[in-house]
């Protein structure tokens, strides 16, 4: 199976839960977030901003009332963007709020492809190890379609946030199921 | 006691408002009094100044709709109807700067601006549910400063989403008055976003009262961030 079919895939499994929601830029429009989302309906995805805080942040508060949202970041580079949200407050919603507070989303962050188009130093960063590091919620770096569907489907039943990171290059490679 | 108030604050004769006024300072007072013992060795924000402006804008406040706080948060938790004794534990425990409580929709960030963004998400959330609730957004002058309140009230202001920013406007960023900041420059916000003034009564944070904590050892339920 291709990489970006697994995905796919996942996205449409998550897609029944009728708390999940998709936000980002392209989910709507363009590439539909790389036709990952190509078959999820209209009503389910929200187009954002290029506000990149924003974005997480509406993510934050969709989850407090009780929302489970899928973000998509175009490219792995923007995410620094929305360190504020993600550090000061998603990581630390749970632990500042002693349990009061929990904020289940996912976040997929793919590091961008480097063909056919090489785009330079600000689309092709790869931060995956000092995200590990810098999160106490699970980050996780998807390599094959096995490696795909066991983070979603862990990611789908967890209460505190994920962060996968995908890969760009791999999306047209296949892998043994 | 359950909470500082019994009756609602449209219900308030004006001497049971004065009455919930001085009830307020007294709550202050009395953590004040602590503080300035070493009591209490974290950062405390307190309130003073503008009791009579927030038991206005809180008679709006409906149950069930979200609060979202700052560093300066004993008196929105006290008004949105926190128990006292908890607010004194959450305090002496360090929490001061975090105070969260899912019964009554309350919820706080010490970074600046850093709430603006979350109210916004929970108002979409309300507004897709078709809730009747609404997001009231506590913020400090300083927080007109920062980018991440620009995103946040132009989305609101563009999706018309049920979250009223009050700037709670004392003329001060920690300790820098505005001209100092921007000039004399003024913003003229979108409807969502409202204003009003006051004189804090105390520095942007602690007493003018010179503490030695150095023998003071603190909570045991402690919590810290990482360090790499």
């Amino acid at each position: 199976m291709k990489y970006q079919e697994a995905i796919k895939i996942e996205m449409e499994k998550l897609a029944q839960d009728e708390k999940v929601i998709f936000l980002g830029y392209n989910v709507l429009h363009g590439s539909k977030a790389y036709g990952t989302l190509k078959d999820i309906p209209n009503e389910k995805c929200i187009e954002t901003p290029v506000a990149e805080n924003l974005m997480v942040g509406l993510c934050i508060g969709l989850s407090l009332e009780g929302f489970k949202p899928v973000l998509f970041f175009e490219r792995h580079d923007f995410i620094t963007v929305a360190m504020d949200a993600l550090i000061n407050h998603l990581d630390k919603i749970e632990s500042m709020s002693r349990g009061e507070f929990k904020s289940p989303l996912i976040i997929r962050a793919p590091v961008g492809a480097t063909k056919p188009l090489y785009p330079g130093p600000q689309h092709m960063q790869d931060f995956s190890g000092i995200l590990k590091k810098i999160f106490h919620f699970p980050v996780y770096e998807v390599k094959t379609v096995k490696e795909i569907k066991e983070a979603y489907e862990k990611a789908s039943k967890f209460e505190s946030p994920v962060m996968i990171i995908e890969r760009k290059d791999l999306y047209p490679e296949e892998f043994p199921d | 006691m359950e909470k500082l108030f019994s009756k609602k604050f449209e219900e308030m004769s004006k001497e049971e408002i004065s009455d919930l006024k001085q009830k307020l300072i007294e709550f202050e007072s009395s953590i004040i009094k602590l503080w300035e013992n070493a009591e209490i060795p974290y950062p405390c924000h307190f309130s003073g100044g503008n009791e009579e402006q927030l038991i206005e804008i809180f008679k709006e406040i409906k149950p069930g709709d979200w609060i979202f706080s700052t560093h300066r948060g004993h008196y929105h938790y006290l008004l949105a109807g926190g128990n006292p004794e908890k607010l004194k534990e959450i305090i002496l425990r360090g929490d001061s700067m975090h105070i969260f409580d899912k019964n009554l929709n309350f919820f706080t960030s010490a970074i600046v601006a850093g709430i603006c963004a979350i109210a916004t998400g929970v108002a979409l959330a309300l507004k897709k549910k078709g809730s009747n609730n609404k997001v009231w957004c506590f913020i400090g002058d300083g927080v007109e400063d920062e980018g991440h309140f620009y995103e946040a009230v132009r989305y609101v202001d563009g999706w018309n989403l049920p979250c009223i920013f009050i700037i709670e406007d004392n003329n001060r960023s920690v300790e820098t008055p505005k001209s100092e900041r921007y000039g004399t420059s003024e913003i003229s916000w979108p409807r969502c976003v409202r204003r009003y003034h006051y004189k804090a009564i105390y520095p942007h944070v602690g007493t003018t009262k010179w503490i030695d904590f150095s023998k003071s050892t603190g909570s045991n339920e402690k919590i810290g961030g990482p360090s790499f």
